[in-house]
């Protein structure tokens, strides 16, 4: 296995990194969207992000490595073991990060009949695909833009019931699948559908950075990066483990944060000044001001944190002309400005604009 | 990215690149590679044979250290995204028929490009240092590098230095010469510090940032900014026989060692500004005229290569309608419990045949295999056939830019792919080639100029073209037609009603041959007997630009397409 480029030595991309660090914090945020040109770091900073997830418990044995936890949400293959008075042990394992590559089969994302044993011993038996895989992970999906659309579908099925479904070539498979959904691609490339658009919390447009010392320095951290591997990800060792615990402080702490109602006022009245349709916008928006506060160490929720992350929640959101290619920004802008701002000096210290996930990455 | 020359010229390259590297495999990749022989995978026959699973290697895996080749205008989508994959890690990870294994692939890439072809797409194009041209003149007087020369300058390659300043200059001379991605510095980081250690230094000056430019940045420049380096302006005599057009440069290495030159100073005795002007008038030096739009050109196909093209196999998608005996390798998907159903009334016979051999419960033979049939949704492409000449100008070009504004907000919500076609004073152009970003091609619709002849017959020609690729593609298509039919100018250029007139019935005929479904609507105020005639020959539906509401034309445009459930296989 490669090095991968640490998540900490990656050069601005602010917003990219506090959406992942986010969805990170609570997976239920719903995933991530990285829109932007070639070379942005996008793919890079998704597999950066692998080594910053905190390990899970999972069932030893268990195919789908499900949680010794959850009962309810556990495959039929650990219910049966459970059945029969098996007990099940338990065994720490990293969070996974699946790639879905560009061209994957449907067989190969959903599993199909395993063709080995089928041809060598005439057995009738399930190969998971990947997104048993990605099952309490991430799944990976670049240039998403350009999936084929059979496999959009298998995807959203799939996301809405957290439930891999296999009929066929005589197989009856079901199996427990929730992931967070990390996308990247280039709009020029092509459209993304509305459906799959809907199924990401977060979203993000990556741009190449203007600044000249920006970009030296980019291209230094990366020329290192590939020279000497070793060396670099040595060098970055320290705050990739201040940054990876960090996350994992967060997770545990990210449901005992507080959300005064004000706050959920202000978020309510957003989403209906810029027409989002239904709660997911500010469910989202609630979930991902929660996650920052708890990436932060705060105990309550902002209105400086709504404010930070209500354009990564809901720039994808609003209804928009198809036609139309300036970006929805300027709208979300003007809506926080008439409802946030005045108020927002009022409620924040300046320490705490301070401590953002910039200062706190490097 | 070997672009253009003779197959014999390319074929040379090749043989003159792999004389360079003896020893180091050379794999081509055929461009209907399945993707178990591209990343490795069961290998199906000696499985069957063996009774037992047994993996092969890929083509890219087995290139390991050395070499592949593509050819541009024929590898498949998936190829090309394993192949970015692979660049980019080092590696290939096989992941499929029951197999997980990690193969070592560092290789270098050589992709032909045809000068007409189909480009390699924008994710390839990224990866690969050099772009080079065959079609330029090369230096007789040329002489590759011995290999022992190379060997010791991989030895050096390791110490060779790049300091700040010439990062510096590098990451500006991109900059101004309109290049964003980090990769393409990087890569001409690496070609500066190759090319100082062939020449026996392990240090970067100044000669090896200039090389870089003209190698790595020039052949993608998208912007010339002005060259204010008088020190430079000797660049291009000097530098006549490493141009990268020449087959000189066309070395991997950037090798031009019988080029005997003063040393330059090292770079860290110069300021950066300066040393990024050597680097933008480096790559301005090594530009000919006009190369830059050609070179905008080429992108923007590269873009286009990059979307969904119509190249994958049909048969391997959508919903299965039914099996037919056939070879799973040709990247069909087995169906196991139609293959095992017809093996399992010949396992006795079978069994009694080979004796009472261990391993295999069910004998399988190649005739046994079956294969799905498929049935997908094409994609639907539509392309427009917009009449921008003076004429139409007149009877309201407008209009029918905001009907077709209308037709692309409803295409949006089918996920439809169109194209332009724009037709003006003598020529016709794919102003848009099939895309799914329908907002570039309202951009494209909204900044046509108009003005001049009505070269029908032209635009009508380039129309077939499209249709003939859909066709290929087996996908389906319609050809919408805004025209007042007024055409006056024939197939040659020239003026003329007459000839025009004739032309452009008979390239109709050849539209209505191919089997295309267009809509010829007519944009003249009055109706024309011309326009109507047009209409018929081409076999499709006529309609008055006034007739209907523009949302009524939108939704007419949708009814021609053909149904969009093709079967295949």
């Amino acid at each position: 296995m490669r090095l991968s480029f640490p998540f900490s030595a990656i050069v601005g991309q602010d917003e990219m990194k506090l959406a992942l660090l986010l969805a990170a914090v609570d997976p239920s945020i719903g995933g991530v969207l990285i829109l932007g040109d070639r070379g942005t770091a996008k793919s890079t900073a998704v597999r950066a992000l692998a080594s910053l997830l905190p390990s899970m418990a999972v069932v030893q044995g268990c195919r789908y490595h499900c949680d010794p936890k959850a009962n309810g949400a556990r495959c039929t293959e650990c219910h049966e073991r459970e059945a029969l008075g098996h007990k099940s042990k338990t065994r720490r394992a990293h969070v996974p990060v699946v790639d879905l590559p560009l061209g994957a089969t449907e067989d190969r994302v959903a599993g199909a009949l395993d063709i080995e044993r089928a041809l060598t011993r005439g057995e009738k038996a399930f190969e998971p695909g990947l997104l048993a895989r990605a099952h309490r992970g991430f799944l990976y999906v670049d240039e998403i833009n350009l999936l084929e659309d059979h496999l959009v579908d298998l995807l959203l099925d799939v996301a809405t019931t957290g439930e891999n479904v296999v009929e066929r070539e005589g197989l009856s498979v079901r199996h427990p699948a929730r992931f967070v959904l990390v996308g990247t691609g280039n709009p020029e490339e092509g459209e993304l559908r509305p459906q799959l658009l809907d199924r990401f919390g977060l979203s993000v447009e990556a741009r190449t950075p203007a600044d000249i010392g920006e970009r030296i320095e980019v291209v230094r951290r990366r020329d290192e990066f590939e020279r000497t591997p070793e060396a670099f990800v040595e060098r970055w060792r320290r705050a990739e483990t201040t940054l990876r615990r960090r996350v994992a402080r967060a997770s545990l702490r990210v449901h005992s944060i507080e959300v005064p109602d004000y706050v959920l006022e202000r978020a309510t009245t957003l989403c209906i000044t810029l027409g989002v349709d239904g709660s997911r916008g500010e469910l989202t928006l609630l979930r991902a001001a929660r996650a920052l506060a708890a990436f932060e160490t705060k105990p309550v929720v902002t209105m400086a944190m709504l404010e930070r992350i209500a354009m990564l929640v809901l720039r994808h959101r609003l209804r928009r002309n198809p036609l139309d290619d300036a970006g929805s920004g300027a709208r979300i802008e003007r809506a926080m400005a008439e409802i946030f701002r005045g108020r927002v000096q009022a409620a924040t210290s300046p320490q705490q604009e301070a401590s953002g996930v910039t200062s706190a990455s490097h | 990215m070997l672009r253009g020359g003779s197959p014999e010229a390319r074929e040379r390259w090749l043989d003159a690149l792999r004389a360079l590297m003896p020893g180091a495999p050379m794999r081509r990749v055929p461009s209907a590679i399945t993707e178990d022989r591209l990343v490795g995978g069961l290998d199906f026959a000696a499985t069957i044979a063996a009774g037992r699973p047994i993996a092969e290697r890929g083509v890219l895996a087995s290139a390991h250290g050395g070499t592949i080749v593509l050819d541009a205008g024929r590898t498949r989508r998936a190829t090309w995204s394993h192949v970015a994959r692979a660049l980019d890690d080092g590696e290939v990870v096989v992941e499929r028929d029951g197999i997980a294994e990690r193969h070592e692939a560092s290789f270098a890439a050589v992709a032909l490009e045809e000068e007409d072809g189909r480009p390699a797409p924008a994710a390839f194009a990224d990866r690969v240092a050099f772009h080079v041209d065959l079609d330029g003149e090369s230096d007789p007087d040329y002489r590759a590098p011995e290999v022992a020369d190379l060997a010791a300058a991989r030895a050096r390659l390791r110490d060779v230095t790049l300091d700040d300043a010439a990062m510096r200059a590098l990451v500006q001379g991109a900059h101004e010469l309109g290049i964003g991605a980090t990769r393409i510095v990087l890569a001409a980081m690496a070609v500066a510090r190759a090319h100082a250690a062939l020449h026996g230094r392990t240090v970067v000056v100044r000669d090896d940032l200039s090389a870089a430019a003209r190698l790595v940045l020039a052949p993608r420049a998208l912007a010339l900014p002005e060259c204010e380096d008088s020190d430079a302006q000797d660049a291009p005599q000097t530098d006549a026989a490493d141009r990268p057009r020449s087959d000189a440069d066309a070395q991997p290495q950037g090798a031009d060692t019988s080029r005997d030159r003063e040393e330059t100073p090292p770079s860290n005795d110069e300021s950066g500004e300066a040393l990024a002007s050597v680097v933008v008038c480096a790559a301005r030096a090594a530009l000919p005229p006009g190369l830059l739009t050609a070179s905008a050109a080429l992108a923007g196909r590269r873009e286009e290569s990059t979307g969904r093209a119509g190249d994958e196999r049909p048969t391997t998608r959508g919903r299965q309608v039914g099996t037919r005996r056939g070879d799973p390798r040709t990247g069909a998907r087995l169906d196991i419990v139609a293959t095992l159903r017809a093996a399992v009334p010949f396992q006795s016979m079978r069994r009694r045949e080979s004796g009472a051999n261990a391993g295999a419960r069910v004998r399988l033979r190649a005739d046994d295999l079956r294969i799905r049939r498929c049935v997908s949704h094409a994609a639907t492409t539509t392309v427009f056939v917009l009449d921008a000449s003076g004429s139409a100008a007149l009877h309201r070009l407008a209009e029918a830019k905001g009907a077709i504004e209308l037709m692309l907000t409803e295409g949006y919500a089918r996920r439809e792919r169109v194209a332009v076609i724009a037709f003006r004073g003598t020529t016709a152009e794919l102003v848009l080639p099939p895309t799914h970003a329908l907002a570039r091609a309202r951009r494209a619709i909204a900044a046509l100029p108009a003005g001049g002849g009505t070269p029908l017959a032209t635009a009508l020609d380039l129309a077939l073209v499209i249709v003939r690729e859909a066709a290929r593609d087996g996908s389906s298509l319609s050809t919408i037609i805004l025209t007042d039919g007024r055409a006056n100018v024939a197939r040659d250029g020239k003026g003329g009603r007459g000839r025009a007139e004739s032309d452009a019935l008979d390239a109709a005929r050849r539209l209505a041959a191919a089997g295309a479904s267009t809509v010829f609507i007519d944009t003249a105020p009055r109706q024309e007997r011309f326009a109507r005639e047009v209409a018929a020959a081409m076999n499709g539906r006529y309609v008055m630009l006034p007739a209907p509401t523009a949302q009524g034309l939108a939704s007419l445009a949708l009814s021609t397409h053909a149904p969009p459930v093709h079967a295949h296989g």
